[in-house]
């Protein structure tokens, strides 16, 4: 049973001091970590100030199923849509969290979860939504729409 | 409570990277994405710019709407010979409109001040009266630029405008006249004549091939990427790519068809895959095919045993109006009339005064319909160009939009 793989530990610390030992082949799916790992300054715990203890185990878990050889290719596509099934903060915070880490495979479903949710949606409703701020004036917005008429029909 | 503040706060801190909201946005379609710029001011100068644009469509197909038809009768091009001259109630400029934005284009009169239509190109209009007027049109300025007089004169030419999009969302355009000769054999070079919006001067240059040659005269080049493609007498097309520096013209022989052999309309085109494809049509139908371009070559340079034609499609126009009986009108002819913009799946053909868009994989005519007197525009003698405007969002509110050589 002895594998060729290194059985590394890898210690990684959450912004709210939560601790997670991993595998080495289970963090180098962040490649953010695999370049510490590469330069030699995976040997301590690692601290991770941007990414809080909820989301760090969500992405480890992501990783460690990556990993997982018993799990099959179906299996990893009910996974991976189960897992976006999420509320907004952690949404948006598994967006910062993949992005930071650069999980790719990750990452593009986010973003691409994101975009799903904006799909069909009005510039009203995305600013509710993404709490953003109408910087336009009336004088602005209707500007906008006259020079590009084809669009908004 | 705490959660919420959490949410707005990631969302906050997701969105205003801007890497981060450039990636969600490049996997949101079009529909949606051009409604966006109304978000917010950051999302409006994301969307418009040039670099957001280049690579969304690396992931996106580009599109573009059509405006109407632009139309050229040939006989009243040049001195007015055999009695042809224009009426003076017959506009220099028709245009079939096919919506609102093509209809406001109309009534806002700016066709009758640009002579008669050579070539349309990303939007920009190329117009004049050969052998010395020319205007360039753009829809972003919505005013006609008048090019300086030429320098040479040719009696009889072809044309060619390339528009390009440069780096900082500039618009540069480049239109040459090309001589025709009327004895091909003895000449073995073409003079020509570029104008480039950059430089705003003209200026003549000499190209050659290894044997004798003429350009056709009155005709339009297609542009693929910068390559200028004209027909040449005998059933030829003569290949110039200005960027190569090299004042070199490449012929290849266009292919004979089965079905078209005795074909009366043909027509050049760019192929979703940006490949140059050709059509032509006779009675009996239609044959598309698609220049393959030899094994690592240099992109533009086709030897003529070497290059293949690809035959892409044939219709049969028997079978396509059996099966699309509510249009059939036997006593027309049918004729190919020109292929869409990076398009491999569609081509427009028309049939008396009516034109369709035959849909390929569906094998199905959709009519497009038009307002404008169809019925005054003498087909045989015209060519008809669909205007397409490259369907993406501009904004005055975006400083560098605006710029324009």
């Amino acid at each position: 049973m002895s594998s060729s793989k290194s059985n590394k530990i890898v210690k990684l610390e959450s912004s709210d001091n939560k601790t997670f030992e991993v595998e080495e082949a289970v963090a180098v799916q962040s490649e953010t970590l695999k370049n510490m790992v590469d330069d030699g300054c995976a040997n301590d715990t690692i601290p991770l100030p941007n990414v809080n203890g909820k989301i760090l185990e969500m992405v480890l878990g992501w990783c460690k199923k990556h990993v997982d050889e018993t799990v099959t290719g179906d299996e990893l596509n009910k996974y991976e849509a189960d897992f976006l099934d999420l509320d907004q903060a952690d949404l948006y915070g598994l967006l910062m969290a993949a992005n930071f880490l650069n999980v790719k495979g990750l990452l593009d479903r986010v973003l691409q979860r994101v975009a799903d949710m904006i799909k069909g949606k009005k510039p009203e409703e995305i600013r509710r939504i993404f709490n953003i701020k109408n910087d336009f004036t009336p004088e602005e917005e209707e500007e906008i729409r006259l020079e590009n008429a084809w669009a908004f029909d | 409570m705490k959660s919420k503040r959490m949410a707005h706060d990631s969302v906050h801190a997701a969105l205003n990277s801007g890497d981060i909201l450039c990636e969600i946005l490049l996997r949101v379609p079009e529909k949606t994405l051009f409604r966006l710029i109304l978000v917010s001011r950051k999302w409006l100068h994301l969307i418009c710019s040039y670099s957001f644009r280049s690579s969304y469509y690396t992931r996106w197909r580009e599109s573009s709407r059509l405006l109407g038809f632009l139309v050229c009768n040939f006989l009243y091009l040049g001195r007015p010979r055999d009695g042809f001259r224009r009426p003076h109630w017959e506009p220099a400029l028709p245009f079939l409109s096919t919506c609102k934005e093509g209809d406001d284009l109309k009534f806002s009169g700016v066709l009758k001040q640009l002579g008669y239509f050579i070539d349309s190109s990303n939007g920009l209009l190329l117009c004049g009266r050969h052998p010395m007027t020319y205007y360039v049109w753009s829809p972003i300025t919505k005013q006609p630029y008048q090019l300086p007089q030429p320098n040479q004169f040719y009696r009889t030419l072809c044309m060619a405008f390339i528009v390009e999009e440069s780096h900082d969302n500039v618009i540069c355009y480049k239109v040459i006249r090309a001589k025709c000769v009327c004895k091909p054999i003895e000449v073995n070079t073409v003079s020509i004549e570029t104008f480039s919006s950059k430089t705003g001067a003209w200026k003549q240059s000499t190209l050659t091939y290894s044997t004798g040659f003429a350009l056709c005269p009155r005709t339009v080049a297609t542009v693929i990427r910068g390559v200028v493609y004209w027909f040449a007498v005998q059933k030829n097309v003569a290949i110039y790519d200005p960027n190569l520096g090299v004042r070199r013209l490449s012929l290849v022989k266009l292919p004979a068809g089965e079905l078209t052999y005795d074909y009366e309309e043909s027509v050049l085109g760019e192929s979703s895959d940006g490949h140059l494809q050709y059509g032509q049509s006779s009675k009996l139908g239609i044959e598309i095919w698609v220049l393959e371009k030899e094994q690592g070559g240099n992109s533009s340079v086709y030897q003529n045993n070497k290059s293949r034609w690809n035959l892409r499609y044939k219709l049969n126009f028997r079978v396509m109006w059996k099966r699309n009986l509510t249009y059939a009108d036997h006593s027309k002819e049918t004729h190919i009339l020109s292929f869409l913009p990076r398009n491999s799946e569609s081509f427009f053909i028309r049939s008396g005064s009516n034109i369709f868009l035959y849909q390929i994989e569906s094998k199905t005519l959709d009519v497009v319909r038009y307002h404008g007197r169809g019925s005054s525009i003498s087909w045989d003698s015209s060519k008809v160009a669909p205007y397409f405007m490259p369907s993406w969002p501009r904004s005055s509110l975006c400083q560098d939009i605006n710029s324009f050589t």
